[in-house]
């Protein structure tokens, strides 16, 4: 019914249009009310787009709905082509989901160049939308791009004292990764053009294409390095916890939730695709990366002092189950009867990914509303919140249980599906990932323990006010859904399963002709 | 003869006008000065006119060969004709402020114009010549307009280095005269092509050096030293005449050479661009790293999307000059920009020349502000500005040439290149500032142009098929 209407490109275009002509309003009284409405407006109704989105989705097929294909750059076969499958659904309504949870929460928060914030904010939700549902390589990359521009302003205008080394730090890396990508999409591009003599860009004719191993190796470097610097994987996750210290509540919630989101996306909807051999020759090295991020970034996060930190750090632990998810499959040699365990592994991942998401949004705010009672993210400087904030209390510890993986929260199902395909490869292995529930729930716990619990060490503790009422919708609207997911996941499994199932045979055939 | 005529209709358009502004000039009182802009901005547009009534005529060749007419030259001029008139609309304001208002201003960039404008169309070593100096003197003097020590220095580092060129560009011109006996462009391809050179050896030498002087007019390595001095020393609305059109008219006289004249040296050519666009990326962005003026800074930038450019031209022949075209125009049209937001940024108490000037300027006047993020974004080639295109396309060449090195390259030092744009922005949106401060602004029809152009860099972002359409030679 709803396929004649370009929904996605109403999903993209509308928070973008909007945000840039809030821009427009002036700063004074009037203006910030007009602003705020707004966005609040606007993002509601890109959640009843999602809504549209979701209920128009076929989950049992797994090729590409809300097909939109128009001439873009037509000399060098550019389309404006959009399509949403099983992967990048959910990740879109993610999107327009924590825009409007991020946007409730800084209702009443932001102080500072209002107009400007809730504008940017609305640019970005736009923006990434237009990354998950790209179907054009240089589409993609545009959107991949541009996305960098908002975040750069909000950490920069927004952030907190040493913001703008935090800031430079994150845009000159990830514009350094995604260079290599753009070299590796016009590499494609010409291989294409002399293979077949057509001139495109497009994702899945991408995914089709042959390749020689050494094309492969080389691709997979170029393409990984972008994705790795998104996810963060380790050896290249330093801009994280720096971006994300400095970075405004409202900004930290969108990087952890969203834009880490789009390097898991980049894996599965080009890496392993189309370089499935190359993926081959250097599984095993991304599994040993991911285990270092799971293990010691976990151990890392257990000797922070910051807040703050403490989640990024966690984040990036939380992610490495993605990539081990991800790359997970290749360590079956293609044998069939381990099919099930790898689609369960990248279901897995997809689940982390929107599990966390969530969870890790949600603890961002925690922290958040925290440092905007006290001013200062340090751990020490805390303690016995409990006494005067019981009701956030509540709320924290629900997170801080789904970041450790608690059964019944969302945070739990990603990794146990994860750990049940490692223990198809490995004993050993699976050890090593079920470490993260240990190490997991050491950190948060702990931190949770120092925070909340204990006598009141400060004065000013005492005269905390409880959450007020858009902080406390913000959070009871994400407790829902983490333990929603934790209890019944089938939603999201239902959403994804074909998707990655036809994923999973497509990078389990060879493309070396 | 008559038809001949017609096709220079531009060119004496804007020479007889000059001349007579000159005079003209001479009897207008200090007060009534905007006449003369006037008429300047009237000579501009019927040139435009003229070039466009030329449109649609096909190529042909006049004056015994010294004057070639086709689609490319009219494209190049008529772009030429539309960024000055930008130009001048930009410089307004700032120049009666800074009592740089004079006749001499528009009298000097008309006829360096109508130099740009005969090089384009050169089809003789000889016509080639006479433009670059027509170009180039005019230059030196509006250097100097300011009359203070900085301007005299990068004046006369200009002239003697820009004097040196021109004598270095005239001994590979006789070099090759020397070997083939003739100064026509298409008749000196013709003997190379027919293997008719008397040694390929001193044809070589000749080709060396007349490319030094095309390196020298575009500011690339090694020629380069006159660039960030230059850009310093003049005032704001002369570093945004020489920042600009000379590069659109350096890629005229590149085509010229490449496709004209050398197009069978191949070779030779590719080996020289890589050497200079390679150099001139790497030397522009590491340089621009440090700098704290923000007219060095562009200076800088200038050399290293010269570099980009050089890239460009090594995969380029006559068919592939549209990534190269796309580039320049690109570039010219943000910088332009760029400069303008600068002049409108100076405070009433001084030129603002010091990146810190900009402090929290992009939040006190956020239209401004905004504009500017979208030039500097274009600059560092960050979609979805039109500088991201520009920088594609030339990839994609490259890429489908099989130079990836060099690709990866050129983007590796792109990379380099945005954190000296995002310097600036960060100086002008995360730097807070106390209080109010007074910018002296562009006139109303000024600041309108200046959003027209901020929406035209977006504009092409988004939609870059036409503009690439209108570059297709």
């Amino acid at each position: 019914m709803f396929l004649e209407i370009p929904l996605l490109s109403f999903v993209i275009w509308l928070p973008i249009i909007f945000g840039c002509g809030i821009l427009f309003l002036k700063e004074n009284k009037r203006g910030i009310y007009f602003a705020k409405n707004i966005s609040l407006i606007v993002s509601i109704f890109s959640l009843c787009l999602c809504y549209l989105l979701y209920t128009g989705f076929n989950s049992n097929l797994w090729e590409m709905q809300f097909v939109e294909n128009e001439p873009w750059i037509s000399e060098l076969g550019i389309f404006y082509s959009l399509g949403v499958d099983g992967i990048s659904l959910p990740l879109i309504v993610l999107t327009c989901f924590m825009t409007f949870v991020v946007i409730i929460y800084s209702y009443k928060v932001i102080k500072y160049c209002v107009i400007q914030y809730f504008s940017y904010f609305l640019i970005m939700q736009g923006m990434v939308c237009g990354v998950f549902a790209a179907l054009d390589a240089i589409l993609f990359y545009v959107f991949f791009e541009a996305m960098l521009i908002p975040m750069f302003l909000i950490i920069g205008i927004w952030g907190s004292s040493n913001r703008v080394y935090a800031t430079i730090k994150f845009f000159l890396y990830t514009f350094f990764g995604s260079i290599f990508f753009l070299i590796s999409i016009i590499y494609l591009h010409y291989v294409l053009y002399f293979n077949n003599g057509e001139l495109t860009f497009s994702i899945l004719k991408f995914q089709s294409a042959y390749l020689s191993i050494n094309q492969q190796k080389w691709l997979f470097w170029g393409m990984i390095i972008a994705f790795a610097v998104k996810v963060p994987m380790w050896p290249v996750h330093t801009w994280l916890p720096d971006a994300h210290v400095e970075a405004p509540t409202g900004g930290s919630v969108i990087l952890a939730a969203i834009t880490l989101k789009v390097g898991g996306y980049g894996m599965m909807r080009f890496i392993l695709p189309i370089v499935p051999d190359g993926c081959m020759i250097f599984s095993n090295l991304i599994i040993v990366l991911s285990f270092i991020a799971i293990v010691y970034i976990g151990l890392v996060a257990i000797v922070q002092v910051d807040m703050k930190k403490l989640v990024a750090y966690s984040s990036i632990s939380h992610m490495g189950f993605v990539t081990l998810g991800c790359f997970l499959l290749f360590t079956f040699n293609f044998e069939s009867k381990y099919v099930k365990s790898a689609v369960m592994g990248m279901e897995g991942s997809m689940i982390q990914m929107i599990s966390h998401g969530f969870i890790s949004g949600a603890m961002f705010i925690c922290v958040g509303i925290l440092y905007e009672r006290m001013h200062t993210k340090l751990i020490s400087k805390y303690g016995g919140v409990v006494h005067s904030m019981p009701i956030f209390a509540v709320f924290f510890m629900i997170f801080s249980m789904a970041n450790s993986g608690l059964p019944g929260t969302s945070g739990f199902v990603g990794e146990l599906l994860i750990i049940l395909a490692v223990f198809k490869v490995h004993y050993l292995y699976a050890l090593l990932a079920g470490l993260t529930l240990i190490l997991g729930a050491t950190y948060t716990l702990w931190m949770y323990k120092r925070v909340v619990f204990g006598n009141v060490v400060n004065k000013e503790i005492m005269n905390f006010s409880d959450v007020g009422m858009n902080e406390k919708l913000s959070l009871s609207l994400l407790a829902f859904l983490v333990i929603l997911f934790g209890i019944w996941p089938a939603p999201i499994l239902d959403l994804i399963h074909s998707s990655v199932e036809h994923l999973a045979y497509q990078v389990m055939q060879s493309k070396v002709f | 003869m008559y038809t001949g005529v017609v096709f220079i209709l531009p060119e004496i358009i804007i020479s007889v006008m000059s001349c007579f502004i000159l005079v003209f000039d001479l009897f207008i009182s200090k007060e009534r000065r905007n006449i003369i802009y006037y008429l300047s901005q009237v000579t501009l547009v019927m040139t435009l006119v003229s070039l466009f009534y030329l449109i649609n005529e096909s190529r042909c060749i006049l004056f015994y060969g010294a004057f070639v007419f086709d689609f490319f030259s009219v494209l190049l001029k008529s772009a030429i004709i539309l960024i000055s008139i930008v130009i001048f609309i930009y410089s307004k304001k700032y120049m009666k402020y800074l009592d740089l208002f004079k006749g001499e201003y528009f009298v000097l960039c008309l006829l360096s114009i109508l130099g740009m404008m005969i090089m384009i169309s050169s089809g003789t070593f000889l016509s080639l010549y006479l433009g670059l100096e027509l170009l180039s003197l005019p230059i030196y003097s509006l250097i100097i307009m300011n009359k203070n020590y900085v301007s005299s220095e990068a004046s006369m580092k200009y002239f003697i280095m820009g004097s040196i060129a021109s004598g270095i560009f005239l001994f590979g011109v006789s070099l090759v005269y020397g070997m083939t006996g003739v100064i026509e462009l298409g008749v000196i391809n013709q003997i190379i092509i027919d293997e008719e050179v008397f040694s390929n050896i001193t044809l070589q030498y000749g080709l060396v050096f007349i490319i030094s002087g095309l390196v020298f007019k575009f500011g690339a390595v090694p020629f380069h030293m006159w660039v960030p001095d230059v850009y310093e020393g003049s005032p704001i609305p002369v570093t945004l005449f020489i920042g600009t059109i000379p590069k659109i008219a350096a890629l005229g006289m590149a085509y010229r050479l490449l496709v004209d004249t050398f197009s069978s040296l191949n070779d030779e050519l590719e080996f020289l661009f890589i050497v200079v666009g390679v150099m001139s990326l790497l030397i522009g962005n590491l340089f621009a790293l440090s700098q704290v003026d923000i007219k060095r800074l562009l200076g800088y930038s200038a050399i290293a999307h010269v570099g980009f450019i050089f890239c460009g031209l090594v995969v380029s022949d006559a068919h592939e000059f549209t990534a190269v075209i796309f580039y320049v125009v690109i570039y010219v049209i943000s910088s332009m920009g760029a400069f303008g937001v600068v002049m409108a940024m100076s405070s009433k108490l001084g030129e603002a020349h010091l990146i810190s000037h900009f402090k929290g300027l992009g939040v006190l006047y956020p239209i401004f502000g905004i504009i500017m993020l979208l030039f500097l974004f274009s600059l560092a080639g960050v979609p979805p500005t039109a500088g991201f295109y520009a920088k594609f396309f030339v990839l994609k060449n490259l890429v489908s040439y099989g130079y990836i090195e060099l690709a990866l390259f050129a983007v590796l030092m792109s990379v380099v290149g945005a954190f000296y744009y995002l310097k600036v922005i960060k100086t002008m949106f995360f730097d807070k500032v106390d209080g109010e401060i007074k910018i002296l602004g562009l006139s109303n029809f000024g600041l309108f142009l200046l959003f027209l152009n901020g929406l035209l860099i977006l504009f092409i972002g988004l939609y870059p098929s036409i503009f690439l359409q209108l570059c297709h030679i």
